[in-house]
C-alpha cells in the first residue's frame, strides 16, 4: 500500500494548518479566471455560481477525496486505475472513462503554464520598474496585448521579440515546472508556498480595501465603485436562461476547486485510511471559495470599472477575450493608484506565480502516475513523455495567440466541458456504482466532522439530475440550436489545431490504457 | 491607420444589449452580495474553528500540498 511523506514538523501550529488547507485552493482560478467569466456575464453568473457550488462543488469535492483514497488502498493511483477498481474491476469501460483524468491535466496544463508566465513577467516588470503606466490610454493596446500575443495580427508575434514579451518568461516556466517535477523538488515550492499563501491573502485584503475606497473616476460616466458593485451582483434574469452561464458557473467552481481533474483523486490515493477527509475538503472549499468572491471577485471587476468604465467590460474585445485577460488589464491600474504600488504589484504578482505554479506542478501528477502504472515505467521516463506532449501543445497556445483563441478553445472544451464531463462520472460512479451507503463509510471513516445526510442525498440525486440537465441543455442550445460555437471550430484554423491535438491526446491515452488492462488484469489474478 | 482606428473603435464598442450591466447596486443586488460574501465567511470561520479544536490536526488534515508522491520520494532518494 503506498504511503503518505508527512513530516511532522511540517505544520507546527493549528493556524499553520488552517493556512494550508485553506490555502491550498488559491490560484489563478481565484484571482484571474473567475473575474474574467464575471466581466463576461455581469452579475447574474453569481446566481449559477453560488448554486453550482452548493450542489456540485461541495458533493463533489468530497467525492473525489473518498473515491482517490479507496483506489489508493487498492494499490492504484491514477483515475484510470481508480475507477477499475471503483466500478468493478471486470468493467473496462470505467477505465476508459478514467482517461479524461489525464487527458484534462495534460491539456489544461498546455495552457495555464502560459498563464503563469503571463504573472512571472508581470512580477519582473515591477520589480525593474519597467512596467507601463497603466493609467495611459494605450496600455492595452501598446503593452497588455503585445505582450501575451493577443492583438489583431498576433499569430506568431511572440516569436518576433522574444525577450520582450511573455515568451521569455514561459521558458523560464516550463523549465521550471519539469525541472522541479523531475528533481522531486516540488515540496521545495510547496513548503514556500505554505508562507507565500496567507502572504498572498493578505495582500489581496489591502488591495480590496484600496478598491473599494477609490473615488469616481472624472473622465468616465458611471465609473465608480457601486457600479462596479452593481456589475459584479445586479442579477441579469433573462441571462440565466442560457445554459452556457450554468456550465461556465460549473467549470469555474470546478476549475478553482481543482475537482474535475483527477488531481485530487490521484493525491488522495496517497492518504492512510485513518486521515480526514471531510473536514479539510469543506475548509479547503471554504477557502477557495472566500478567496474567489470576497477577495478575487471585489478586487478586479469593481477597479476595471472605476478606471476603465462599465463599457469597457461590455465591449466585444473583453466579452470575446480569454477568461484570463481581464485581470492582467484592470490591477495594474490599481497598483498604479497605491502606495508603494510597484512593490505591491510585484508582490502580488510573484505570488500568484507561485501559487500557480503549485497547481501547475499537481497537475502533472495524474499524468505521471497514469503513465507510470499503465506502462510499468519509472517516473523520469513518464516525466520525458509528457514534456514532449505538453511542449507540442503549448507551441500552439503560444503560437495562435491572437485574441487566444486556442487558449480560449483549450479553456472551453477541456477545463469547462470536458472537467464538467469527468465530474458527472465521477458522481455517477460514487452514487450508483460504489453505492452511496459504502461512498459515505469511505468519506466518514477517520472524518473530524458529520456531514449531514442531504450531502449524500445531494450526490446520489441531485448532483447528477443537476450536471446532465445543464450539460443537456447546452449541447440542445449552444451546439444545435445556436452554431457560435460551431461555427468558431470550422471557420477557425487555431480552433481546428487544438481540438486535433486534444483528440490527438485522447488516442494516445486510450491506446495505453487498452494495454494496461493485461497487466492490471494479470495483477489481480494473481492477487498482488 | 484608419483601418487599426476602426478596427479598436468595433472592439471597444459596447454591446447593445449588455448597456444596462452599468446600472449602481440594486436592491436585489444587495441581497445577492450580503448573502454570498456573509454565506462563504461565516462557513470558513466555522471550518477555522473545527480545525482549531480538532486534537492533532496535523496529523490527520491534508491537502494536496503536503502530500508527496511515493514515486517522488523514490526517485529523490
Amino acid at each position: 500500500m503506498p504511503d503518505l511523506d508527512r513530516p511532522k514538523e511540517y505544520w507546527g501550529t493549528r493556524l499553520g494548518v488552517v493556512f494550508a488547507v485553506a490555502g491550498s485552493a488559491v490560484g489563478l482560478g481565484n484571482f484571474i479566471r473567475f473575474p474574467g467569466l464575471l466581466a463576461k456575464h455581469g452579475g447574474a453568473f453569481m446566481i449559477p455560481y453560488l448554486i453550482a457550488f452548493l450542489l456540485l462543488g461541495l458533493p463533489i469535492v468530497f467525492t473525489e477525496w473518498a473515491i482517490g483514497r479507496y483506489g489508493g488502498r487498492h494499490g492504484y493511483n491514477s483515475p484510470p486505475g481508480i475507477f477499475r477498481i471503483v466500478g468493478k474491476k471486470t468493467n473496462r469501460f470505467f477505465s476508459y472513462l478514467g482517461m479524461f483524468g489525464p487527458l484534462i491535466c495534460i491539456t489544461v496544463f498546455m495552457f495555464y503554464v502560459f498563464v503563469e508566465a503571463w504573472c512571472l513577467g508581470y512580477a519582473w516588470k515591477y520589480l525593474t520598474n519597467t512596467m507601463p503606466s497603466a493609467s495611459s490610454p494605450n496600455f492595452v493596446t501598446d503593452f497588455a496585448n503585445p505582450f501575451i500575443g493577443t492583438q489583431p495580427g498576433g499569430n506568431g508575434s511572440l516569436f518576433i521579440d522574444p525577450l520582450n514579451n511573455s515568451l521569455i518568461f514561459l521558458v523560464v516556466c516550463f523549465a521550471l515546472n519539469f525541472f522541479l517535477v523531475y528533481r522531486g523538488l516540488s515540496k521545495g515550492i510547496e513548503i514556500f508556498c505554505k508562507f507565500a499563501l496567507p502572504t498572498l491573502i493578505i495582500c489581496a485584503m489591502i488591495v480590496v480595501v484600496r478598491v473599494l475606497t477609490l473615488p469616481a473616476n472624472p473622465d468616465i460616466p458611471n465609473a465608480n465603485v457601486m457600479a462596479g458593485l452593481g456589475y459584479m451582483w445586479n442579477p441579469d434574469w433573462e441571462k440565466l436562461a442560457k445554459a452556457q452561464i450554468w456550465i461556465d458557473a460549473a467549470g469555474q467552481i470546478f476549475f478553482s476547486l481543482s475537482i474535475g481533474f483527477g488531481v485530487i483523486i490521484t493525491y488522495a490515493s496517497y492518504l492512510k485510511a485513518k486521515d480526514d477527509i471531510a473536514l479539510s475538503a469543506l475548509t479547503a472549499a471554504a477557502g477557495n471559495g472566500f478567496c474567489e468572491v470576497v477577495l478575487g471577485g471585489l478586487m478586479v471587476i469593481p477597479a476595471a470599472v472605476v478606471f476603465l468604465g462599465p463599457e469597457f467590460l461590455q465591449s466585444d474585445a473583453v466579452q470575446s477575450a480569454s477568461n484570463f485577460h481581464i485581470g492582467f488589464i484592470a490591477l495594474p491600474s490599481v497598483f498604479e493608484q497605491m502606495w508603494a504600488g510597484r512593490w505591491f504589484g510585484f508582490i502580488f504578482f510573484i505570488l500568484l506565480f507561485l501559487a500557480a505554479a503549485t497547481s501547475s506542478i499537481a497537475m502533472l501528477q495524474p499524468a505521471i502516475a497514469f503513465l507510470e502504472e499503465a506502462l510499468d515505467i519509472g517516473r523520469h521516463a513518464s516525466i520525458a513523455i509528457l514534456l514532449f506532449i505538453t511542449l507540442v501543445g503549448t507551441y500552439f497556445v503560444v503560437y495562435y495567440t491572437e485574441n487566444q483563441l486556442a487558449l480560449e478553445t483549450l479553456d472551453i472544451w477541456m477545463s469547462t466541458v470536458s472537467i464538467y464531463m469527468l465530474a458527472t462520472i465521477e458522481v455517477l460512479l460514487f452514487g450508483w456504482v460504489m453505492g452511496i451507503k459504502k461512498g459515505h463509510t469511505e468519506l466518514m471513516h477517520g472524518a473530524h466532522i458529520r456531514l449531514p445526510k442531504i450531502i449524500m442525498f445531494t450526490l446520489k440525486y441531485i448532483s447528477p439530475v443537476y450536471l446532465i440537465a445543464v450539460f443537456g441543455f447546452w449541447i440542445w442550445g449552444d451546439i444545435f440550436q445556436d452554431d457560435e460555437l460551431v461555427q468558431s471550430i470550422t471557420t477557425s484554423i487555431p480552433a481546428q489545431v487544438v481540438i486535433g491535438l486534444i483528440l490527438l491526446t485522447a488516442t494516445f491515452i486510450l491506446l495505453i490504457i487498452t494495454d494496461a488492462f493485461r497487466r492490471w488484469e494479470r495483477r489481480s489474478t494473481e492477487g498482488v | 491607420m484608419s483601418s487599426v482606428l476602426f478596427t479598436l473603435a468595433q472592439d471597444f464598442a459596447p454591446v447593445a444589449d449588455r448597456a444596462h450591466a452599468s446600472a449602481p447596486l440594486t436592491l436585489i443586488g444587495w441581497v445577492i452580495m450580503i448573502f454570498a460574501l456573509g454565506g462563504v465567511s461565516i462557513l470558513l470561520g466555522w471550518c477555522i474553528y473545527k480545525v482549531v479544536t480538532v486534537n492533532h490536526p496535523e496529523e490527520h488534515l491534508h491537502t494536496q500540498a503536503d502530500i508527496t508522491p511515493p514515486d517522488e520520494l523514490e526517485e529523490r532518494q
